[in-house]
């Protein structure tokens, strides 16, 4: 049998650690009888949040999960697409859209190889909103706040409302709420409940300020990937796509819980006001007009125009994939994927 | 060789190394290497090393360690905290022990602002140590009682580690919060008393009798109190309004020192360097231990040897009384070697389950796990509070000594343990009150 | 001859990765407290003190010193156990111990020149709310660990030279 090792450095209960690598290690145990027999770490004790891309590539771990966000160098075409977060907010149609074309497009394809990694799957958050101490509705309230965001289009978006952006680590985000150095924080909801904002901030605003996806959630190193039996690999793309579409599933539901609890608790949620929700959708609109240069100069890209309309293509295409579909539905989901996506890679993906 | 013989001959290897003289950080480092080579390739291993020490150094929540360094020495370069401390001497005269007892008490203080052990001893060291040394205070117990009460940082809250049990364990922070205060006070109480009885039977300890003051001497003295308490004073309000993180309070607090410094003319460019060069080697001195003990962690991840650990004793029995026992012997083993969060993240997955299984409360249980990674932080060999008074104080006391010292407060420690688990009260009153 | 050579290199190295190390510190202090005034007085404050602090006043802080510790032979370690050994065993030991810091610091500085190499041609940056370069700074390393095993193979030679351990 095989042993290997995974990481992935979200905390164990979080949902990109639960059903995306403790469950997805059963059902790779599961379906390879045994054969494959993961290790699974979750949390920083193996690698640094930015060291997981270095740590697939040198073989410490054999799986991982890696935010491209934390190294652009190293990743330009990734960062570059994920540019494109302040523009969607659905993580399910996202996490497959995301999934399909880094498996897919050959600029993309092109990266991973360069990078030391073997990408089979993506994750996608729900979209970050507001959290704050104070009623932020409109673009009145939202003046001079200081708000924790992460990304450069939010927070180009938030300067130009006239909020203040900054850089806070999330260690520091519930004591900073807390004093008052942070007047919101951007986050997924489900960390109303789990990281105890509901607490330190009472108003939360349903206005959606970009999702997270670039990065492989299921990096394999190249020679680990290679050095496995066709059959071990026919195992990881399905427990991938299995795990995959449900943790998507799973994360939005907790998300949608999250705030029906953190109301029950005294929270009170708010949608944009209109001005607030237009200044962001202008600044979408914007930042979409101008996203083909800005890539290209920005990353380095030759043809940003081919690489972002593939992109936006695909995600069209799942949109209308996940018309007549029950949302809810994981096993449906997972063998969608499994029929669009793995399906349809080549007998030698990945392999060197 | 198994990975669990590899990982145990390991912490045997590296002990012997450490007793034979070779720095701590070098031992556990290589060491860890060497034993991930074995369980792995050497490959792998370089990767371990190219992906841990610049990842680890480059966090921002760790410049507070050499900033409230800074802060410390430049406050004893530029002669601010002999003011406060004379007069402490002269008006605390009948109370046995009075400096550190009033060392607990300001670190009580301090911790309360800070979330964190370390910055708490970081800053206290350099402030309290070398005036309670120049008043001829036994070493171990000028040295244990600022190591000790650091750890009140990570109790007394705001604290990064029970934010951190908080997200793991799914539990309400602010009940944390709030639940960690009195077993805080408790502590600090605990070690107040153990001070004083040790005090009062053996003079001794607390230096030369105290000297007799005229009242002309207390007056002068009065008038060279304020540097010290508006210096903390602006460092804790500083915090408390939110005006500046944690993390930033040692960057502001060295240069309010400053500031001090120079109206009182006491901020020569001596000082400053002096300060600067003590800064820098304490913070490598330190540091380097650190990033040798996070490999130790990782090392001792990849063999197995805490999962195997924890599993053997939990496996005894699945009784309330027992849980808590072999939670607290793996806690008080494993913290030996482990670093806090590391530990944390190790053992949680094995444990919560069980304690949930239990039907324990989680938010108590929480304050007794802090409590037990406290009290990691100060015993050997890895004891990181230990190692940053020594760092810094450099060769003014030797480790040994220091650890002799603290191990008063470690019975201390298992006291407040008993209480805190006996009567759950204590941390569960007031999370009551919040909801 | 060779003696006083590597002495004076270790010296050098040493004192003058402090220099920088200090520096940085001083920085530090400076920089965050700028900060937290400005932000004070006007609300508002300059982008990156996180970035910089972290990436480079930390990582320049905490390598760019470590030769000066074991120059000044302020490493932290235990003697207990080797106090009470006979005088002729002591020599050994610390040879013993230098080589092995020089091995330790050899390997983290040639695998951190790799890395430093890596991060040079790739041009590294960081995740920040704008583009935040971090390859000069892992240079830090290779440079730190180097004189530092410069410095302990200097307090080495000292060592045998004088026949009695530092
Ligand atoms: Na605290
Ligand atoms: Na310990």
């Amino acid at each position: 049998s095989t042993s290997f090792l995974a990481n992935s450095f979200y905390d164990q209960q979080h949902p990109l650690s639960k059903y995306g690598y403790e469950e997805w290690a059963e059902t790779v145990k599961e379906l390879s009888n045994g054969d494959l027999n993961p290790k699974v770490y979750t949390g920083t004790v193996l690698l640094a949040p930015r060291a997981n891309l270095q740590g697939i590539r040198d073989n410490v771990v054999q799986v991982a999960s890696h935010a491209a966000i934390y190294t652009p160098a190293d990743l330009p075409v990734a960062n570059a697409v994920q540019e494109l977060g302040f523009n969607f907010s659905d993580p399910l149609t996202t996490i497959l859209a995301v999934t399909d074309f880094s498996t897919h497009n050959a600029t993309q394809l092109a990266e991973w190889d360069n990078s030391g990694v073997v990408y089979l799957g993506s994750y996608a958050t729900p979209p970050y909103i507001l959290f704050c101490r104070e009623p932020v509705r409109n673009l009145e309230e939202i003046q001079g706040k200081r708000i924790r965001a992460a990304g450069s289009t939010v927070s180009q978006w938030l300067e130009e409302a006239g909020a203040i952006p900054v850089n806070v680590p999330s260690s520091e985000m519930y004591t900073g709420l807390d004093r008052g150095s942070l007047d919101c924080a951007t986050n997924a909801a489900n960390d109303l409940i789990d990281r105890s904002m509901y607490e330190v901030a009472e108003y939360t605003t349903l206005l959606p300020t970009g999702m997270y996806w670039s990065g492989p959630h299921w990096g394999f190193n190249p020679g680990f990937w290679t050095g496995l039996t066709d059959a071990q690999r026919d195992v990881f793309k399905q427990a991938t796509a299995k795990a995959m579409t449900r943790m998507a599933v799973q994360y939005i539901k907790s998300s949608e819980s999250a705030l029906e609890e953190a109301k029950t608790k005294g929270n009170q949620v708010f949608e944009p006001e209109a001005d607030l929700k237009k200044s962001a959708d202008d600044f979408r609109q914007k930042s979409l007009d101008g996203i083909y240069t800005l890539v290209e100069e920005k990353y380095d890209i030759a043809d940003g125009k081919a690489l972002i309309d593939d992109y936006l293509q695909t995600y069209e295409k799942w949109e209308n994939l996940l018309k007549d579909i029950d949302r809810e539905d994981e096993d449906a989901l997972a063998e969608l994927a499994k029929q669009e996506i793995y399906d349809t890679l080549p007998a030698d993906y990945g392999i060197r | 060789m198994t990975n669990l013989q590899i990982g145990m001959a390991g912490i045997a290897i590296a002990l012997g190394l450490i007793a034979l003289r070779v720095p701590i950080g070098v031992a556990l480092g290589l060491v860890s290497i060497v034993g991930i080579a074995m369980m792995t390739t050497f490959g792998i291993a370089l990767g371990m090393v190219s992906a841990t020490p610049f990842d680890f150094a480059g966090q921002w929540e760790l410049s507070a360690a050499p900033m409230f360094l800074f802060m410390g020495y430049l406050c004893t370069s530029t002669n601010m905290t002999q003011g406060l401390f004379t007069a402490m001497r002269l008006f605390l005269a009948r109370l046995p022990g009075g400096l550190a007892v009033s060392s607990v008490i300001a670190s009580a203080f301090f911790a309360a602002a800070s979330g964190s052990s370390v910055a708490t001893s970081a800053a206290m060291s350099r402030i309290a140590v070398p005036e309670m040394l120049k008043h001829n205070y036994n070493r171990g117990l000028a040295t244990g009682t600022i190591a000790a009460s650091g750890t009140l940082g990570s109790l007394i809250p705001p604290s990064v580690l029970l934010v951190l049990y908080g997200v793991y364990a799914q539990v309400s922070v602010g009940q944390l919060f709030m639940a960690g205060f009195l077993p805080g006070i408790m502590s600090a109480g605990l070690y107040i008393l153990m001070i004083m009885l040790r005090v009062k039977r053996n003079p001794e300890l607390a230096g030369n009798s105290a000297e007799r003051a005229s009242s002309q001497e207390k007056i002068d003295a009065i008038k060279e109190i304020w540097p010290l308490p508006l210096l903390i004073g602006a460092v804790l309000g500083g915090i408390f309004l939110g005006i500046f993180s944690p993390t930033e309070a040692g960057a502001v607090g060295t240069c309010i020192a400053a500031l001090i410094a120079i109206s009182r003319r006491t901020l020569t460019f001596a000082a400053v360097k002096d300060a600067i060069i003590n800064t820098a080697s304490s913070t490598a001195s330190i540091f380097i231990i650190l990033i040798g003990s996070l490999f130790f962690t990782r090392f001792l991840a990849l063999s197995g040897v805490p999962g195997a650990f924890s599993d053997l004793i939990l496996s005894v029995s699945t009784e309330t009384w027992w849980i808590l026992l072999a939670v607290a012997l793996i806690y008080l083993v494993l913290g030996m070697f482990i670093d806090s969060i590391g530990l944390m993240l190790l053992t949680l997955p094995l444990i919560l389950p069980l304690v949930q299984g239990a039907d324990m409360n989680l938010v108590w249980f929480g304050i007794i796990v802090v409590k037990l990674l406290e009290v990691g932080l100060v015993t050997p060999p890895i004891g990181l509070n230990v190692y940053v008074i020594k760092g810094a104080l450099g060769n003014t006391v030797s480790l040994p000594e220091v650890f002799k010292g603290v191990s008063w407060f470690i019975l201390m420690d298992i006291i407040a343990l008993l209480l805190i688990i006996l009567i759950p009260a204590l941390s569960l009153y007031l999370p009551a009150q919040m909801q | 001859m060779f003696y006083n050579g590597i002495e004076r290199c270790a010296s050098f190295a040493a004192k003058a990765t402090l220099f920088v190390s200090g520096c940085f510190i001083a920085l530090m202090a400076l920089h965050i407290t700028l900060d937290v005034v400005l932000r004070f007085i006007f609300g508002n404050s300059f982008q990156g003190t996180l970035e910089v602090v972290s990436f480079y006043y930390m990582v320049c802080a905490i390598f760019l010193s470590l030769a000066y510790v074991e120059y000044k032979r302020e490493h932290i370690s235990v003697d207990v156990v080797v106090q009470r050994l006979p005088e002729a065993m002591k020599l050994p030991l610390y040879v013993f111990a230098c080589l092995l810091g020089i091995a330790y610091f050899g390997m983290l500085g040639y695998q951190s020149t790799l890395d430093a190499l890596r991060a040079t041609e790739s041009q590294e940056t960081a995740m920040a709310n704008f583009t935040f370069y971090i390859w000069p700074s892992r240079w830090a390393l290779p440079v730190g660990f180097f004189a530092t095993c410069i410095a302990t193979f200097a307090n080495m030679v000292k060592a045998i030279a004088e026949r009695k351990a530092l």
